[in-house]
């Protein structure tokens, strides 16, 4: 048997997917709740998904439920919250073994589901809020990981150069919401955060498992169906580009570190997704691309130097590790590159190489669950329903002009320099 | 003469080839149905800690810059005419490298095309061209991956406590080594690292999912240069089990105040070594992880967040246990992790958690051979760890509670500790100190 796709509804704004693949030797579960990004309520939320896949009423604590979950041979329960465009996306994952490898006969997969169930509707509560101990544990984990982002200055680039490029807009908020918004949390307030979450967020469900499970969508749609919906919201339009400033936004912030980082954001209004996808490889994607080859390779400058392409807000973001003499260098030809691209200064090799790189991309996507369950959620964010070929054939298609038309359109918008202090900087020069 | 073995995991039914082939290479075969990718790796038993070494061809022993292994990695991707880079984009795989304490592999994964993909990856890898100009050149690029590191506090800290613990083991340098070690750095020392290390009898290829054992033989049959034994010897300086330094504290732009902490162990080898792996990965896991009452505790009072993470550090010559995470009180947290062990070399460990802890792992080690990459490391590091692949779930069946209690026993002694903290830069305080 090959491996299969099944789309549900189980309701208007409750969507379940189903991949079957015999290869693999695991059954897994991801829920994703899809709600807008907003300064009052993005913390709230991820507080309360994190108190979810840490304790239940039946599993009242990290060490009740971990204990149970290592009896599920290794099944693991865990909550990811992150940001696509202007929407924060709150995943709870739950794996485990499949029921031939019990040792003991046990339905491993019967109780991962009910543990599911456990975790995301019958939380660890008392007197209409999150139990005060668990609460207090995550309260303090969460406010740790907001400080914690200065620990990855290549990430804490990324934010800062965000933060500004999308100033005013909710993308520039922080999945996590901010200290503040943490520090006003309190155990009933995040609870009826929880509630607003169930009741509001679109959900997407993916089931993957290596054989047909034919009562699983029926099963979920039972457990699901206890939760009130009536506001809820239907999977959105995730596209929302950004504007491109009218002065080009330049900002430093000096640290106590001993390499230079920058951050420079373009954007465009260019819609031709694939052609976009396309270009990017080329120009900072790839470790053949036009920043590697020369940024790196040719003129040494950079140990890194990369592009990344958000679709939904049309924003290309490169990035690099740089001393600080040289950022002026670095700036000029990531710079200079782009231009050569919507000059047409590229070999047709370069670009059959490109193309040949996307394919392979694509053609891997079954050899994991997540990596089954990332391309589903990307079709369905993008409204689309392709399947592998359809994707090669796209890619296929681009012209040379396409390439050059998209990176034409892109124009600097913000530019973040982490600047190494003088003492640092110069210590090993 | 090609010798071919087939090793089979009785628990899990999962199989593989071994081929002893004739130029002197060990070369395994994971053939996966159902998967797309082809996952490739080709390594040799080359890393940061062969600093000191001879072959039968050298009279005495050669010492060499720190960070020349993974110099010598950069600069392989570079052909006499080409980038290797460029080669692979021609087939569209996913090529990489990286250089580690104890070993250097040069790895890509692809969907089609895999035998062009390993063809140029044999082909590479045996054909170093080393120059003055391409030498200078990587200082640059290096460099800058230096300063990046140096940046990463996670990787300060766990080095920090590193130096803490090894007084001469070449496991406390860091495996780029130093801007100034690798400006020692000449092509006429790579060739001489590359002409030691690189020697087939020394290395390995492994690969994994969608390829065929026959098609691997045929290419390697083609391009595999036989080699002459040259009775490799790397020596490391005698290592005595104490430790350098109980704390080391340095300031850096950091949020929470982050630590390491590390146990000193008597070094283990061979069979030893992958059991003494797991029963100490099983011993830390019921002692710490998220299921055990020292987590509990140390969580609700505030002690540790959800960073908090226990490993076994073992390889040629060294082991160690090493506990980490984020704490604005490292001090109690150390307190507290000791007397743990010292309550379970007391009384041993709860029956009820090992076994949870053990059919945890054994899931977990069933769910690794679910991955063509996981695959063809699980083959590629039990060869360079002198074991057999699959090994790990067979210890793991015949692994009780009696074998970890003697290991917590005997083995791990937690007066030997060393912790490393890095705190928030202070403006009285921008640099490091170690307390002796």
């Amino acid at each position: 048997m090959s491996a299969s796709y099944k789309r549900v509804m189980l309701s208007e704004s409750i969507g379940f997917n189903a991949v079957t693949d015999p290869k693999f030797k695991t059954n897994t579960i991801n829920v994703r709740f899809i709600t807008p990004v907003s300064q009052e309520k993005s913390a709230a939320y991820s507080l309360a998904a994190s108190l979810l896949t840490t304790s239940c009423r039946k599993y009242p604590s990290i060490s009740a439920l971990s204990r149970k979950m290592n009896r599920l041979y290794g099944g693991s329960a865990s909550v990811d919250v992150s940001k696509l465009g202007d929407y924060q996306i709150i995943t709870a994952s739950f794996s485990a073994l499949c029921n031939r490898y019990a040792l003991d006969n046990e339905d491993i997969l019967g109780e991962l589901t009910d543990v599911m169930a456990d975790c995301l509707f019958d939380p660890n509560i008392s007197n209409e809020g999150f139990s005060q101990n668990e609460f207090s544990i995550r309260f303090k984990d969460i406010l740790d990981t907001i400080e914690a982002e200065i620990n990855n200055k290549r990430g804490y680039t990324l934010i800062k150069c965000s933060r500004t490029a999308f100033k005013n807009e909710p993308a520039a908020f922080s999945s996590y919401g901010s200290e503040e918004d943490v520090l006003n949390l309190t155990p009933e307030s995040t609870y009826k955060a929880y509630k607003e979450l169930l009741s509001t967020a679109a959900i997407e469900i993916f089931f993957v498992s290596p054989k047909e499970e034919p009562d699983i969508a029926d099963k979920f749609k039972k457990i699901f169906s206890g939760i009130s919906r009536q506001n809820a919201m239907i999977l959105p339009s995730f596209v929302t580009p950004s504007p491109l400033k009218t002065n080009i936004a330049e900002e430093k912030e000096i640290l106590p570190v001993s390499q230079c980082k920058m951050a420079m954001a373009f954007k465009t209004d260019c819609k031709d997704y694939t052609a976009m996808l396309l270009m990017n490889m080329l120009y900072g994607a790839t470790p053949f691309s036009m920043l590697f080859t020369n940024v790196r390779e040719k003129m040494s400058l950079c140990y890194y130097c990369s592009s990344t392409y958000s679709e939904t807000k049309q924003t290309l973001m490169v990035d690099c590790g740089v001393l600080k003499s040289n950022i002026e260098t670095a700036k000029a030809e990531i710079i200079k590159q782009l231009e050569n691209i919507a000059n047409g200064e590229f070999s047709d090799e370069l670009l059959d190489n490109t193309r040949m790189s996307a394919y392979n991309s694509v053609k891997t996507l079954g050899d994991t669950p997540s990596s089954y369950i990332r391309w589903h959620f990307t079709n369905l964010v993008r409204g689309i329903n392709r399947n592998v070929d359809d994707a090669i054939a796209a890619y296929k298609a681009i012209t040379r002009e396409q390439i050059m038309a998209a990176a034409a359109s892109l124009k600097l918008d913000t530019v973040y320099i982490l600047e190494a202090s003088e003492e640092e900087a110069g210590a090993d020069e | 003469m090609n010798n071919i073995t087939t090793i089979k995991s009785k628990i899990t039914g999962d199989e593989c080839l071994r081929i002893d082939h004739s130029s002197g290479l060990t070369i395994y075969v994971s053939e996966m149905e159902g998967f797309s990718t082809t996952h490739a790796l080709f390594a040799t038993k080359y890393g940061s800690i062969n600093t000191k070494f001879k072959t039968c061809k050298d009279d005495d022993f050669c010492t060499v810059p720190e960070g020349i292994a993974h110099f010598l990695e950069h600069k392989l991707f570079e052909n006499e005419d080409c980038d290797v880079f460029s080669l692979y984009a021609k087939t569209g795989a996913n090529a990489n490298a990286y250089t580690s304490f104890d070993k250097t592999c040069y790895l890509f994964s692809c969907s089609d095309h895999y035998k062009e993909s390993l063809e140029i990856l044999l082909s590479f890898v045996q054909s170093p061209y080393f120059t003055p100009e391409s030498v200078q050149k990587e200082l640059g690029i290096i460099g800058q991956e230096i300063r990046m590191t140096n940046d990463d506090p996670g990787w300060r800290v766990f080095f920090n406590m590193l130096r803490g613990l090894y007084h001469e083991h070449p496991v406390k340098i860091d495996i780029a080594g130093t801007e100034e070690s690798i400006s020692q750095i000449t092509d006429a020392l790579l060739y001489r690292c590359y002409n030691t290390f690189y020697n087939l009898h020394n290395m390995v290829l492994s690969v994994a999912g969608n390829c065929k054992a026959c098609e691997i033989l045929e290419i390697a049959d083609k391009l595999l240069k036989p080699c002459e034994n040259l009775q490799l010897e790397s020596i490391f300086p005698s290592e005595p089990l104490s430790i350098v330094a109980p704390e080391t504290v340095e300031y850096a732009a950091v949020g929470t105040t982050i630590f390491c902490m590390g146990i000193k162990c008597a070094p283990k080898s061979g069979f030893n070594s992958t059991k003494a792996q797991i029963e100490g990965y099983i011993a830390m896991q019921v002692l710490s992880n998220a299921s055990s009452e020292l987590y509990r505790s140390m969580m609700e009072e505030g002690l540790i967040n959800n960073v908090f993470a226990s490993e076994v550090f073992n390889g040629d010559g060294y082991y160690s246990i090493i506990f980490e995470g984020e704490s604005s009180e490292p001090h109690t947290v150390k307190d507290k992790i000791i007397e743990a062990i010292y309550k379970a070399k007391e009384t041993g460990l709860d029956s009820e958690l090992f076994e949870e802890v053990r059919r945890s792992l054994y899931g977990e080690m069933i769910m690794d051979t679910n991955d063509a990459g996981t695959v063809a490391n699980i083959m590629m590091s039990a060869h360079m760890n002198g074991s057999v692949p699959f090994d790990t779930i067979e210890i793991l069946s015949k692994m009780t509670i009696d074998d970890v209690n003697k290991f917590i026993r005997e083995d791990i002694d937690p007066e030997l500790n060393t912790l490393s903290i890095i705190k928030n830069t202070s403006p009285e305080n921008t640099k490091g100190e170690t307390a002796e």
